[in-house]
């Protein structure tokens, strides 16, 4: 890369995410994996069955997943609002 | 648990692992995604905040790439690199905000606040303003060249994984990097390319 390259990629560096954003996602991941869906699919990996995507295990994983973001995006606002 | 609890918990065996590996075992061991996490959630909420307008949205889009990395877990099979594939759940989360909002440009006022206080040898030379100028000549770009260059240039990626992420063909990523390049270069000289 050259100078003009290096700039633009340094200037994109810029932002870094809060540490308390850092702590609260983590937090809300942990929360997450230990739903049986999400662990019923990781122990079927484990044993090296991949689940394919778009099966039902993972579209209910999915599923999940995306109903927890949107609870955690919920206390987040309000916490940050707090 | 607390964040801190969490971390205090890892198996300090788990940074040594290649990504990969790690992500083989996410299943079965937390430790191994929080590893993952620890190396993804600054590289991945870099590239959101270059491609949305404010550290609120960014945040949002962030933890939905990091809930649907963990509850997809298992739909990693290790045929290409889980940065390529984290990645990908990045850009996708990325359009379909985009799509959402209809929105194609970030308002060029929305600077970041927080910076990087470790700032490379190389961003050493260049000044907080500087910085603030390029990011706001960068966020000016179409989302398509946006992305690319983010990519490109925040997190190194060859041109054959920026087609794999954002599914375009090698030369279309071509294309978009070699017009955005024409346009930064041009505005940053003081000359408009249309």
């Amino acid at each position: 890369m050259d100078s003009f390259e290096l700039a633009v990629g340094d200037a994109l560096t810029m932002p870094v995410p809060r540490a308390a954003f850092f702590d609260e996602l983590l937090v809300a991941l942990r929360e997450i994996w230990e739903v049986p869906v999400v662990a019923q699919a990781s122990q079927s990996a484990g044993h090296g069955h991949w689940v394919r995507a778009g099966s039902v295990a993972a579209a209910t994983a999915g599923a999940v997943g995306g109903a927890a973001w949107y609870g955690f995006r919920r206390r987040h606002r309000r916490s940050g609002a707090a | 648990m607390r964040a801190d609890a969490i971390l205090a918990d890892m198996i300090d065996m788990t940074a040594d692992l290649d990504d990969e590996t790690l992500a083989a075992r996410v299943a079965g061991d937390f430790d191994a995604f929080a590893e993952l996490y620890r190396r993804y959630l600054c590289p991945v909420y870099r590239f959101v905040r270059s491609q949305c307008p404010d550290e609120s949205t960014a945040e949002d889009i962030t933890a939905q790439v990091f809930f649907k990395a963990i509850s997809s877990a298992s739909s990693f099979r290790g045929e290409g690199s889980y940065k390529a594939w984290i990645f990908r759940i990045a850009h996708n989360s990325v359009w379909s905000w985009r799509n959402g909002r209809a929105r194609s440009v970030i308002a060029v006022e929305e600077v970041p606040e927080t910076v990087d206080p470790t700032p490379s040898p190389a961003a050493q030379a260049i000044t907080q303003e500087g910085r603030g100028q390029v990011w706001r000549k960068v966020a000016e770009l179409p989302p398509a060249q946006r992305e690319v260059v983010a990519l490109r240039y925040l997190q190194d990626l060859t041109v054959e994984e920026i087609a794999e992420i954002t599914d375009r063909s090698r030369g279309a990523v071509r294309i978009l990097l070699h017009r955005a390049r024409s346009k930064l270069r041009s505005t940053m000289d003081g000359k408009e390319v249309g």
